[in-house]
């Protein structure tokens, strides 16, 4: 199945180039985690960290690429940086939220009823509260910084796939395949997880996919407000940073920033869309 | 205590849905039984309770049903007593069901392999697998390289072979068949049906066989439930029914079997007819 998949998503152009700069931003990302790592193992300031006055809003040239900001630090390092914290976001808020929304999506679809009920209830709940509020609270019990982030958006994002997963359980539930498992004496455990979860993977891929870099974008919002991420280089705080002196003529962070954002949005929604197409095996042969 | 001779018996089964006024009482007393190695047909239009009466064998009628009343005996133990647990062990290894539309019965996502695999993980722990598969969809007639093939890569005929040889998956000793041809075109429907009755005196299997299809009942069955409206209203040997029916309702479903050569049936005025609809539909 999976080499099927991939079959066809290399026939698909926009699909690789969407990949290939997902790979990119992944490679930046660990790169911008082995670097950290390394100066906080050897307990330095890395160079991204270091201000020089005196190179201050320097344009692009052959020794900063992207420029240097108000402190003289070199754009293109700390977005680099930025882009560990993005994926730090994505990954752990992604982790955090799917395995909660698709347990509970699953468990109230298929059994329906008390449980179906309670599970609405709670996921109403989470709903009716802004999701903003609910991620300040947070921030203010666990302290500013990144696991106030990682908590709040985690905790608050799992309903939107909670319900698109109830509704496709409720969908295939209804569907022969699982009368037929049932009929051959499977539990209800291992005809949910085993037998209705693969066929709507697809839809918890594509919900990663948007989740992804929507959360990206709750950080980079949350950290420009300064709720978030604190004393490292975050893309919010370089474009919070970067706005004070933009009509002066010193474009080069927030372009760089802001496309570095708009290209990871832009790629993982791509590559989502693809990644559905060439998964469903119902859809193309 | 069950009749030695019956491998299973179903005494003034009741199923309902609903409550108080609202109340439809799907299958509505009805008590047959099956003797080992004997195929029973159970027939009957549309909405009769035929499939309601087959899925009740292992509890498996949609969760708004009740079991109003009645027993079905298997084994000895009551199958409406029992535990999920218990019934769950029963489903798959000791009755199987063969379903009406195959294209719908299998999960898209997987092989065909790994769906029989399924079947023999869950009921025979120590065997090899890949050796079974291969046995199984040889006993269906079909190369074993198809286990490795999708559902949508198969027809209805290929996929209807692959359902029962699931269910034979666990050597059941009852086979329930509800409408197993009538999403198929009449050719496949034939090889189907010689399929199934190589397969009963290959196996020995008893077999439960819904349809509304009376040609397949002359072909198959040994004896004959004819049902409308959650009641039996005619039960006999095969022969003695299709030749010699009792009750006019038995008449009128073979009144409405087409025949290639109208002139061999018997004419039914309109008149007629509306008359026997009266008689038996009253509004």
């Amino acid at each position: 199945m999976w080499g099927d998949a991939w079959r066809r998503l290399r026939k698909n152009r926009v699909a690789m180039l969407c990949l290939a700069l997902v790979a990119l931003f992944t490679l930046m990302a660990v790169y911008g985690e082995l670097v950290y790592r390394y100066h906080d193992f050897k307990d330095i300031t890395p160079s991204y960290q270091k201000t020089h006055l005196d190179l201050a809003f320097q344009p692009p040239s052959s020794k900063h690429w992207m420029g240097t900001d108000g402190l003289g630090r070199d754009v293109m390092s700390r977005l680099v940086q930025g882009v560990t914290i993005a994926y730090k976001v994505g990954i752990i808020t992604s982790l955090i939220a799917i395995p909660i929304g698709v347990f509970f999506g699953c468990i109230a679809g298929f059994f329906g009823g008390k449980v179906d009920d309670f599970v609405v209830w709670l996921y109403s709940t989470f709903a009716s509260m802004p999701g903003l509020l609910f991620i300040l609270a947070i921030a203010m019990v666990v302290g500013k910084g990144l696991l106030g982030i990682y908590l709040g958006i985690g905790l608050t994002t799992w309903v939107g796939i909670c319900r698109l997963v109830r509704g496709e359980v409720i969908k295939h539930k209804s569907q022969t395949y699982v009368q037929a498992a049932q009929a051959l004496g499977l539990g209800s455990g291992r005809i949910i997880f085993k037998h209705i979860l693969p066929n709507i993977s697809h839809v918890i891929i594509v919900t990663f996919t948007l989740r992804f870099p929507a959360a990206v974008g709750t950080e980079v919002f949350l950290s420009f407000l300064g709720i978030g991420v604190q004393d490292q280089p975050s893309w919010g705080l370089m474009i919070n940073s970067a706005r004070m002196r933009l009509w002066q003529g010193m474009w080069w962070e927030m372009t760089f920033v802001t496309l570095a954002v708009f290209l990871l949005v832009l790629a993982f929604n791509l590559l989502g869309d693809a990644l559905r197409d060439a998964l469903d095996p119902r859809l193309n042969d | 205590m069950i009749d030695s001779k019956n491998i299973i018996e179903v005494k003034d089964l009741r199923v309902h849905f609903g409550h108080g006024d609202d109340r439809v009482r799907a299958v509505d007393g009805i008590s047959f039984s099956i003797a080992h190695g004997e195929t029973l047909a159970l027939v009957g239009e549309s909405g009769s309770g035929k499939s309601i009466s087959a899925l009740s064998l292992t509890k498996l009628a949609p969760r708004q049903a009740t079991y109003a009343g009645g027993q079905i005996l298997f084994n000895n133990s009551n199958m409406l007593k029992l535990s999920d647990r218990e019934l769950r062990k029963i489903r798959g290894s000791q009755i199987s069901y063969i379903f009406q539309e195959p294209m719908v019965s299998f999960n898209p996502v997987f092989t065909i392999g790994w769906q029989i695999e399924e079947a023999l993980k869950l009921h025979r722990k120590d065997l090899d697998r890949k050796a079974e598969i291969g046995r199984l969809l040889d006993l269906v007639h079909l190369p074993d390289r198809l286990a490795a093939a999708y559902p949508h890569q198969m027809s209805g005929g290929q996929l209807q072979r692959c359902m029962i040889a699931m269910a034979l998956a666990c050597s059941p000793e009852l086979l329930v068949a509800d409408e197993p041809t009538t999403a198929l075109d009449v050719t496949v429907q034939r090889e189907i049906l010689n399929l199934l009755k190589e397969l009963s005196e290959k196996v020995g299997l008893s077999t439960l066989m819904i349809t509304h299809n009376l040609g397949i009942v002359s072909d198959l069955a040994d004896r004959v439930c004819v049902m409308r409206k959650g009641r039996i209203v005619e039960e006999g040997a095969t022969r003695q029914v299709l030749d010699d029916p009792q009750h006019k309702y038995t008449k009128h479903l073979m009144a409405a079997v087409p025949r290639l050569k109208p002139s061999a049936a018997k004419k039914t005025s309109p008149e007629e007819i509306d008359d026997e609809m009266k008689r038996w539909m009253p509004r």
